[in-house]
Formats: C-alpha cells, structure tokens, sequence
C-alpha cells in the first residue's frame, strides 16, 4: 500500500507531464512517502481497447488506488480534454474507485486557452468516481523543459506547484510540508 | 437580412468595441444588410421573472422586440469570476426558449487573459443550443493586451473578427435558402 498514487494519462513516448508527474513522485519520495506510479504505457493496450475488466493489472491498478491516502492523476491536454486512453483506463475501473479521496488534477497544454479543460473535462471525471478533486495544475508547455531533472523551469508555477503539492498533503493527512530544500 | 450584435455586459468598453468591429466590418463590405448594436449598458433591463415574454415593458420590452426581429446575431461576453456576466444571462432568461431557433448565432468574448477561452465553449454554447441556434463553430476571444486607447490594435485579431461576421452572415444566408427549399417542397 502506497500513501499516493499517481497515475500518467499521457500515450507519448517523451511526455512532458509524465516526466513532470515524474518528478513530483520523486519530491514526495524524498520527503519519504510512499508513492506509486503508474503510467497508461504500463497497461497492456488490448485490455484498454477491448475493456477487460478481469485483466489482472487492472485489478492490481483498482486496489493501489482503493488503498492510496491521495491520488494525483495527470494529463496532457488533448482537444480541449483529457487523453482518451486515461479515460480507457478509468472506463474499467470500479465507478466509486476514488471515494472519500482527495485528487490533485494536473494536466499540460500548448497553450493557456485550454486551461479550463480541467474544469469541464478532468475534475467532473473525478467526481463522478467519488472523487474529491482539488484546484489542480495547468501547465503551458513553455513552463516546461522535459530534459531537465527538475522539468518545472517557470518560477510562478513552482511556486504554485509547491502549495499546491503541500495543500495536497495537508488535505490526505500526511501533513509534511515540501522543504524547499527538495523542489529547487 | 438584419444583424443584431449584443454586448452582453453593463460595465466597461471592450466587449461594446469587440462587438461593433464586427458590425462595422459587415456594415463596410456588405450594403444590403441591416446591423444595429444593442449594448446592454445603454438600457435598464429588468430581472427575468419568469412571465410571457411580450408582457414586458420599457426598455426591456424594446430590446426583447428588437432581437426577436432579427435573422443572425454576434453575441459579445466578458468574462466575469470563469463565466458569462449575469447581465447577459437575465438577457437570454427573458427572451422564449425557441427565440434562436433557425437563427444563425456568432460569438466573441473579451478577457484578461486565454486562460478562459473555454467558458464560451462550455457556457455560453450550451445554453443557445438550448435555445435552438445554430452556432458559428469558431468565436474569437479578444485578450486584454489587443486592446489600446480603446480600439483594438491586433491585426491578426480584427481579420478573426471580420471573419466571424462574414462566416455569421453567410450561413444566415444558406439557413435562408434552405428554409425556402423546404417550404417549397412543403416539408417545413
């Protein structure tokens, strides 16, 4: 059992928000959580395309997150919404798998026009499996450089990521603040 | 063919100077159409409070009749706390629901920043559908720094406006020949 969970929407090879998502799991590992990581690439594509609710990882995917203290569920913005293999993947799943759980949304556009795609798109998926998704992070791919270790080369939205990563743990009970020591 | 362009807020300019460089640009290239620009900040409405739409009086009577004679319409919002004002939604609430039905609908609105593109395409968009448009697929979000002592000043932005105007205009007139098409052939 991990204390958080997040889970990578993107179907790209080189992804910014799963090199970004990356990195916050790393931040929290730092800080000694306990963190799962699972990225859409790591589910075998015939169980998303046919919806094989009895695939094994599947199930594995629906206990970490049953059993997570706090989930962080990422995406690239893809026409205006979420990927449509992240929604593949929440297809299978139990409809109540992120009850009473606290969902940081996060996702990355080329642009600040689709910011509001975690509005309209990710957050009311969260809540329609229970969830209880908090403000998010929206990043343009120009606050982004995946090359880096650190990928997050904005200063704002550094700064915005830390409270929002430590009103994330706040929210799951695990209240350690994130040294600036570990984000830099 | 009669265009009405709605500034859908009572406060500020740059919706009311959106709006009309639409209307001014059709005005220019096109001589056998009617355009007139109803600003909401230039009339005292009254809230919707749910009674027939023709016993109303005043200036909401006036506006309500002047946009029920139209063919094709450029509704202009601001955003306002990532949503429409409500000035513009009383507007909508006052009029019947079937009021943009075969009617051709455009839309533009202004903000401070793109970060709020979306609002038109999950707020605004919905509720004419409702109200039976036929919606311009594209509408144009004129960001703060385009505007300059009151004008706009973004070239890029003011051909996105002109074609929003054209592209309004053009489909009323195909919805016109359809509409007539089809009384002829005694389907409608």
């Amino acid at each position: 059992m991990s204390d958080i969970v997040i889970i990578s929407g993107s179907p790209s090879e080189l992804s910014r928000s799963e090199k970004l998502l990356q990195y916050i799991g790393s931040t929290m590992r730092k800080e000694h959580y306990s963190v799962t990581f699972i990225s859409i690439k790591d589910i075998p594509a015939e169980d998303l395309v046919q919806g094989n609710y009895e695939s094994p990882v599947l199930q594995q995917i629906t206990q970490h997150i049953q059993e997570a203290s706090g989930v962080i569920v990422g995406s690239p913005v893809y026409k205006a919404a979420y990927s449509g293999v992240l929604k593949a993947l929440f297809d299978l799943l139990p409809q109540d798998v992120l009850y009473d759980t606290y969902v940081l949304p996060i996702m990355t556009g080329g642009s600040p026009s689709h910011m509001l795609a975690m509005d309209y798109a990710l957050k009311p998926l969260v809540s329609t499996m229970k969830g209880l998704p908090l403000k998010g992070l929206y990043y343009i791919d120009s606050q982004l450089d995946k090359h880096q270790e650190n990928p997050i080369i904005d200063e704002e939205i550094l700064d915005r990521t830390k409270k929002q990563l430590f009103y994330f743990l706040e929210k799951i009970g695990l209240k350690k603040s994130i040294s600036n020591a570990t984000i830099r | 063919m009669k265009i009405i362009g709605i500034s859908g807020s009572i406060v500020g300019t740059k919706t009311r100077i959106a709006v009309e460089a639409v209307l001014d640009k059709l005005k220019a290239q096109h001589t056998n159409i009617e355009v007139e620009l109803i600003n909401l900040g230039d009339y005292q409405l009254v809230f919707s409070d749910g009674r027939d739409y023709r016993d109303y009086t005043g200036d909401t009577k006036t506006v309500i009749d002047k946009i029920m004679s139209a063919d094709a319409y450029i509704i202009g919002t601001p955003i306002f706390q990532a949503s429409i004002p409500g000035t513009l939604k009383n507007l909508l609430d006052l009029l019947p629901n079937t009021v943009f039905k075969n009617k051709i609908v455009g839309m533009l609105a202004t903000g401070g920043t793109a970060r709020h593109y979306l609002v038109l395409e999950q707020q605004l968009k919905p509720i004419l559908s409702y109200m039976g448009a036929m919606l311009v697929p594209k509408y144009v979000f004129v960001e703060e720094k385009c505007f300059q002592n009151k004008a706009i000043i973004d070239d890029e932005v003011l051909l996105r406006l002109a074609k929003l105007g054209n592209d309004t205009l053009h489909m009323a007139a195909a919805l016109k020949e359809i509409m007539k098409t089809q009384e002829s052939a005694h389907l409608y």
